[in-house]
């Protein structure tokens, strides 16, 4: 396909000052072997400190709320505690971390990778992960998964904390496992299975729907499941760790899908573990999950509807390779540069945001400095701006309300209020950091046409027209929200 | 720039040029009806919502997470003590529960589930428009969405908008013109600014943050719908149903998002004064909850739901229902509360009544001919 419509496609565009690389196909299949390090300048907190953070705010938001009868005083007291914990500034700052990269990155089709996998594994926005967690987590750990096996990234992400917290697992406990066994002699309350994980194993992260499994499937997902979840809490106080405890696993072989899996082990702590890497093993292995995975990857990259050959040529990297997410992700590449037609994707708002801002050599997400934070005050705008934006835009991506991610289509992602959004966020242009006193909008304008179009003429003839009026922010308008650019 | 009225004017005459579609209350000069459908995603659960009283069943299933102080509505049924509203509207007689019914629909995946109760189709991710979009486009009538997106179920309709407040402005209507040219080559953006161009004015305002909540938004809406040249049919949103761990009973999870339900109904009672009387509010769900409590004190995907109605368009208050029975050998697939109905059939029904049309040819228009009894009978008589 055309070149700087491919730079798009696959990545966020070249920023002003960028030459086009002289073998595009190349330039992007190679981002893909090994990990880039994250150039913020800033401190990158350890997704561990950020569990201690975490765990150190509910815990004391938890006091409070129990010990502090008056509402006013608990009212000052939270609010001093959402300042000392980062409660309000932890999302933002993740956001400038993945936003810097992504902009001023070397490997930004890299990056839109990780973007990709960050939706598809899906942290839901619910008990503070999207403030604490999630982003930490992509960062230190789904990250670095991606140039080693799918199954590895499946049962690498189903094991992290904000994934076993949000889809409730570790409240999950076998019917006849040891726990409840000895409940049931107490003349306790049984505290059953938890489907919610493992039906979401199934549908969103590896074989689809589409794989026919039943409901018998799900509940035996769910028993293979069992066991695994937080360990070494104490009352009042969130667990830090994941673990398996063989006592709350449902005892016996479980049949997913017509293949039996069985207890390796002897021991009453580790008996079952095992199970859970198997039937991962055997799902990325099925034929149901390349091609519920490789037409997800080629609907994100090249078009709302993949035709056959687009797919094959990723199923069959995939089976060349056993799994390896390189060449997986190199193969969609391929196939993008083969049968990718420009302004054929319409992009979501996050990718659009990051495109506009890396192609026009915006000050965003702005000065790594300008987030620093003493953890006393009130955040200024600059800080939280970020996540402001992203908000109105309607995508902030540690924020999907259901596991299933963000929508990636046009149906979805064009209505009459998004598009309002977009357009109004360019009227005020300060916002993303294009400031009067950088260069005129209208030279902005012709320079992200000039290096990013790959037919520059009419637009630059139009542009041209407008120069002799005022017409600044119309022309920045009229470029950053064309049908050329929406696209990719 | 704030858009002018002047500005706004021309927007709207380039609109005329663009084949309008006016109401059909204004073309007859009738007052219009009006529908709002209240989308709960995650699942919600019919037994919490209007939980069961006849015998102690359903209580020794949840002993967690039961309704303690459920509010007697009948000698069999109750209402959840968040419902204020929808309870104050039953006392008015202008509420009814279509109770043990669901979508045709009992794969248990929500987004399956939510594709198929807004497509009004049986096959996932099929349909590319939704039920009520392809009844609005053979009855020529606008409709409204309360959501940044354009959700499915309105798809299809040739007159419609989306709306959320925002403090931020659009520019001049020549500089959205440049765009409108722009995007000749693309229909769907040419649509989509071209319905944006005629808004009317009070949409184009900046919004403060108090018009974001549940509250503002519904205030909104009634507004638009009280309108005669408004919309008339508005779709809301409400997420977070899906209650596998910590339901609650009287209060929690489950209850705090029957609350905003609740507060829905009750600012569009309050703010839409007379027009309620022309309106039927309908709660639309991809499936219920299992009837026993699980592992984690909350419930699993199920399959049977009721379907909560208010408004002046309905004559009274009542449950129907041909009540399939909690016992274990009434249950879908021996966990679920069994749907009785194709909740479609109710749809349809008042689908017919709101655009004065009848059974069949919604049937025909939204729901592609399916085999759905015709319930008017039983809901408007």
């Amino acid at each position: 396909m055309k070149p700087k419509s491919f730079l798009r496609k696959v990545g966020f565009g070249l920023r002003p000052d960028e030459k086009i690389p002289k073998d595009p196909l190349n330039w992007a299949k190679s981002q893909m072997n090994s990990v880039p390090n994250l150039i913020w300048p800033g401190k990158i907190y350890s997704e561990q400190e950020m569990l201690d953070i975490r765990v150190d705010f509910t815990t004391q938001e938890d006091k409070i709320q129990k010990t502090e009868k008056n509402p006013a005083t608990a009212k000052v007291k939270k609010n001093k505690l959402y300042r000392s914990s980062g409660r309000r500034y932890f999302e933002s700052y993740e956001l400038a971390i993945r936003h810097h990269q992504a902009v001023y990155g070397n490997q930004p089709v890299f990056e839109r990778f990780w973007h990709f996998w960050g939706n598809h594994f899906t942290i839901i926005d619910k008990n503070k992960l999207a403030t604490f967690n999630t982003g930490a987590m992509q960062r230190e750990q789904l990250r670095t998964l991606m140039t080693g096996r799918f199954a590895d990234m499946v049962y690498d992400m189903t094991l992290t904390w904000p994934m076993i917290k949000s889809l409730d697992n570790f409240k999950s406990r076998g019917p006849n496992s040891e726990f409840n066994v000895n409940r049931r002699r107490k003349n306790k309350p049984e505290k059953g299975l938890n489907e919610n994980h493992g039906r979401e194993l199934l549908e969103l992260h590896t074989i689809s729907p589409n794989a026919g499994y039943t409901q018998d499937d799900v509940i035996n997902t769910a028993n293979i499941m069992t066991g695994w979840g937080f360990i070494g809490g104490r009352k009042g106080v969130e667990a830090k760790k994941i673990g398996y405890q063989g006592s709350l696993h449902e005892p016996g072989t479980h049949t997913v899908l017509g293949k039996k899996y069985k207890t390796i082990g002897f021991s009453a702590k580790t008996k079952g573990k095992n199970q859970l890497r198997d039937l991962v093993e055997d799902l990325c292995k099925s034929a149901e999950c390349r091609r519920f995975i490789s037409w997800k990857l080629c609907r994100h990259f090249i078009c709302d509807d993949p035709k056959p050959e687009m797919i094959k040529m990723v199923t069959d990297a995939w089976e060349n390779s056993k799994g390896m997410l390189p060449q997986i992700h190199q193969a969609v590449i391929e196939a993008t540069w083969k049968f990718g037609k420009s302004n054929d994707k319409f992009l979501s708002p996050e990718t659009w945001l990051i495109q506009i801002a890396r192609m026009t050599g915006a000050d965003w997400p702005g000065d790594p400095k300008i987030f620093e934070y003493d953890f006393k005050s009130k955040l200024n705008y600059k800080q939280k701006k970020i996540k402001y934006i992203l908000a109105e835009l309607g995508h902030l991506p540690f924020r999907a309300k259901q596991p299933n991610g963000f929508p990636d289509t046009k149906d979805e992602w064009l209505s009459q209020e998004y598009l309002v959004r977009r357009i109004a966020l360019i009227n005020n242009p300060i916002q993303i950091g294009l400031y009067r006193n950088s260069l005129p909008l209208i030279d902005i304008s012709k320079k992200v046409v000039k290096q990013n179009f790959d037919e520059p003429e009419k637009f630059l003839k139009f542009l041209n027209s407008l120069e002799l009026k005022n017409e600044q922010s119309k022309s920045l308008i009229s470029i950053l929200c064309s049908r050329k650019v929406l696209k990719a | 720039m704030r858009i002018s009225r002047r500005l706004f004017l021309a927007g709207s005459t380039s609109l005329i040029l663009t084949a309008p579609v006016l109401s059909k209350a204004i073309a007859s000069n009738k007052r219009k009806n009006n529908l709002v459908i209240i989308m709960l995603r995650g699942g919600m659960d019919g037994l919490t919502a209007v939980p069961y009283i006849g015998n102690n069943i359903l209580t020794k299933a949840r002993p967690d997470i039961g309704v303690n102080k459920p509010v007697q509505i009948t000698a069999d049924f109750a209402l959840h003590p968040m419902l204020k509203n929808y309870k104050s509207l039953w006392d008015q007689g202008q509420a009814s529960i279509f109770h043990a019914s669901s979508i045709p629909y009992t794969g248990r995946s929500h987004f399956e589930g939510q594709y198929l109760m807004e497509s009004g189709g049986t096959q996932p991710y099929f349909d590319k428009t939704g039920w009520v979009g392809r009844a609005l486009e053979g009855a020529g009538i606008k409709g409204l969405s309360i959501s940044l997106p354009m959700p499915l179920i309105l798809r299809g309709g040739n007159d419609l908008d989306s709306f959320m407040p925002s403090k931020n402005k659009l520019p001049n209507d020549s500089t959205l013109q440049l765009l409108q040219n722009d995007y000749k080559e693309d229909k769907m953006l040419w649509e989509v600014l071209s319905t944006i161009r005629k808004r009317p004015i009070a949409m184009m305002e900046p919004k403060s943050r108090s018009d974001r909540d549940m509250k503002g938004l519904a205030k909104i809406a009634a507004q638009q719908l009280s309108d005669p040249t408004g919309p008339s049919v508005a779709i809301f949103d409400i997420g977070g149903f899906d209650t596998h761990a910590d339901q609650g009973g009287d209060n929690g999870e489950h209850a705090k998002k029957l609350k905003q339900f609740d507060d829905v109904i009750g600012t569009l009672r309050k703010q839409m004064g007379q027009t309620f009387n022309n309106t039927i509010v309908a709660s639309l769900t991809e499936f219920g909850r299992t009837m026993s409590q699980n592992g984690g004190s909350g419930t699993e995907h199920g399959y049977g739901t009721a379907i909560l109605m208010a408004g002046g368009l309905l004559p009274k208050s009542r449950i129907i229902s041909d009540w399939p029975g909690l016992e274990q050998k009434n249950l879908f697939e021996g966990r679920d509360l069994n749907s009785s109905i194709d909740a479609r059939s109710v749809y349809a029904s008042i689908l017919a009544r709101v655009l004065e049309s009848d059974h069949q040819k919604i049937v025909k228009d939204a729901f592609f001919n399916s085999d759905l009894p015709d319930m008017t009978k039983r809901i408007f008589l």
